[in-house]
């Protein structure tokens, strides 16, 4: 897959509809990236555990304990469509 | 014509039994009204962080245990990205390249090992309806509550073989306390990857079913992809990679519409979760907690009660069940007898009242009491009579019950002869053919004495009474 290809599938993927320009920029931003973690990629890392957390935090955990949900109301505020209780969205046909 | 094996994978989800969401303090109950259990964190809203309950951890490493699965020390989560409206992050949490437990095995009552490749947590989606109107409508009640994914190495070969997996899983799922697995309800959910090639070459091209909503339609979508992919396989043609939805109304599965690309999760590291370890002596403290396992426990009643295995196998199915059994066995001494009441009678009960075991009014004590009065007291018939109604006063004491509701045996020679006197006078023609040699003929005139005496009559005493009085040796 070539680089515009590749551009065009994780626009794909993302859902997001990309013009001509936007793709040229985009083409050229994701090319300085990419070239930035070819020059990491250099790097000599033998002997390092992956790393998997960028933080040194770890088992964090939340009891099992109920706390109150958002009101039916606050919830469905955010929603560009409702139809009773429910959110509602075009039709996803299934199958 | 070649001889074809096929090969089945299971991917199932079991509902963890938690009181809240894998990552946030909502409450989850089946059926709660549409979008009444959704808070910042399961909605997805922007800057809400997810944080791992810690009984979601714990149970789904228990259930991973159930499994004979071994818990690598260090695990993490990742997210699958896709869009659908019932996602409302646009990821699903979950775990990818280092999940929580590894390399199980659950073997089935004939011997069959089915290999577990790993077991998972992740978050479950809402809920999507399509079939009202115009839009689709959708609810987040279901998103964040935890599920144990949990996929099997390809072992199977026969729907048959696939189903007793599930029913194995269920059984021992629901003793360690891990879920319900309720299918109706959602809280066991399986897809199948059903595969056919001539026996000894690799497994052929894998299409995944969907949309299976009981063993029943488990079982008969396997054997109806079998069926299909051997017809397509006889034609020269190729089976196609994609996933079919079985449609039961028409007994087959169907193409499912999806783009190549919706397989392409971009699947990375979870960022708003740190990894998770599970230290050696916390994972021996979880597995001491687990009971004993309805496989293990199969096999135990047929090895210490010498039951038979499918008597062993229905008094194991539920946990509380085998309690019972085990109870009865020990109060009465006689756990043949207690395997009998409690697959019989005590099964129909339950099922004629329609609940569980741990609901059933009679303590074990109560009915071994009743047992130990058959055969010398009553008779097996009129135990399951009385049995009924101490099930309607369970404190009641079944030698009273006996005798007033007039049902203790007859055991007294003299009224007994009485009896077959009389029955002997009123057929002639049986006691002709006994005396020709048709032993069966006895039993027409047992019959008549247990009738006449309304099943009173001690069944060994009319019997040896009937021979003598017919000259025939006892």
């Amino acid at each position: 897959m070539d680089e515009r290809e590749a551009i065009a599938a994780v626009a794909g993927l993302a859902r997001i509809d990309l013009g001509p320009d936007e793709r040229a920029r985009i083409s050229a931003e994701l090319g300085g990236i990419l070239r930035h973690f070819e020059s990491i990629r250099n790097l000599p890392t033998e002997g390092i555990p992956p790393l998997v957390h960028a933080t040194a935090g770890r088992d964090v955990f939340r009891p099992d304990d109920p706390l109150p949900p958002l009101p039916l109301e606050a919830l469905l505020g955010n929603a560009p469509e409702r139809s009773g209780e429910f959110f509602a969205v075009p039709k996803v046909v299934e199958g | 014509m070649v001889e074809r094996e096929a090969t089945i994978g299971l991917e199932t989800h079991v509902q963890l039994k938690t009181r809240t969401k894998l990552f946030c303090g909502c409450a989850y109950a089946f059926g709660a009204p549409p979008n009444t259990l959704v808070c910042p964190v399961c909605a997805g809203l922007p800057g809400a962080l997810p944080v791992l309950n810690r009984a979601a951890f714990e149970t789904a490493v228990r259930a991973a245990l159930a499994l004979r699965c071994e818990i690598p020390p260090e695990t993490k989560f990742d997210r699958k990205n896709y869009f659908y409206p019932d996602l409302p992050k646009g990821y699903q949490i979950s775990q990818f390249d280092a999940p929580l437990s590894r390399n199980g095995s659950l073997a089935l009552a004939d011997g069959t090992v089915v290999r577990i490749r790993r077991a998972h947590l992740e978050e479950d989606a809402g809920k999507a309806i399509h079939d009202r109107g115009e839009r689709t409508l959708v609810d987040f009640n279901r998103c964040g509550v935890p599920l144990l994914e949990i996929v099997t190495e390809p072992d199977l070969h026969a729907a048959a073989d696939a189903v007793a997996y599930l029913v194995l899983l269920r059984r021992t799922m629901r003793y360690a306390g891990i879920s319900e697995c309720d299918m109706e309800k959602g809280s066991l959910r399986c897809d199948v990857n059903v595969s056919l090639a001539p026996r000894g070459d690799p497994p052929g091209t894998r299409v995944e079913v969907k949309n299976l909503n009981s063993f029943r339609m488990i079982g008969r979508a396997i054997e109806h992809e079998i069926a299909r992919q051997g017809e397509v396989l006889d034609r020269g043609g190729r089976v196609e990679q994609e996933t079919r939805l079985w449609r039961d109304g028409q007994g087959a599965t169907a193409p499912m519409r999806s783009k190549e690309e919706a397989h392409d999760y971009r699947y990375f590291p979870e960022p708003d979760l740190p990894p998770f370890h599970a230290p050696a002596r916390w994972v021996e403290e979880l597995r001491a907690s687990l009971p004993e396992l309805p496989g293990e426990r199969r096999a135990r009643f047929e090895r210490a009660y010498g039951l038979p295995s499918e008597t062993a196998e229905t008094l194991t199915a539920e946990r509380g069940l085998a309690d019972y059994f085990e109870a009865l066995a020990q109060a009465c001494g006689d756990p043949k007898a207690a395997a009998n009441w409690t697959a019989g009678e005590v099964s129909r009960e339950l099922n004629e009242r329609g609940i569980a075991i741990e609901a059933f009014p009679l303590p074990a004590p109560n009915l071994a009491r009743l047992l130990a009065l058959v055969p010398a007291r009553v008779s097996v018939g009129a135990a399951r009579t009385i049995f009924r109604e101490l099930v309607g006063s369970p404190g009641a004491d079944p030698a009273a019950l006996a005798a007033s509701m007039g049902l203790e045996q007859v055991s007294d020679p003299a009224a007994i002869e009485a009896a077959c006197r009389e029955a002997i006078a009123g057929a002639p023609k049986a006691v002709e053919e006994f005396r020709a040699g048709k032993g069966k003929a006895l039993d027409s005139l047992m019959g008549k004495v247990m009738g006449a005496t309304k099943g009173r009559a001690n069944p060994g005493l009319v019997r040896e009474t009937l021979r003598r009085l017919l000259g025939s040796p006892t």
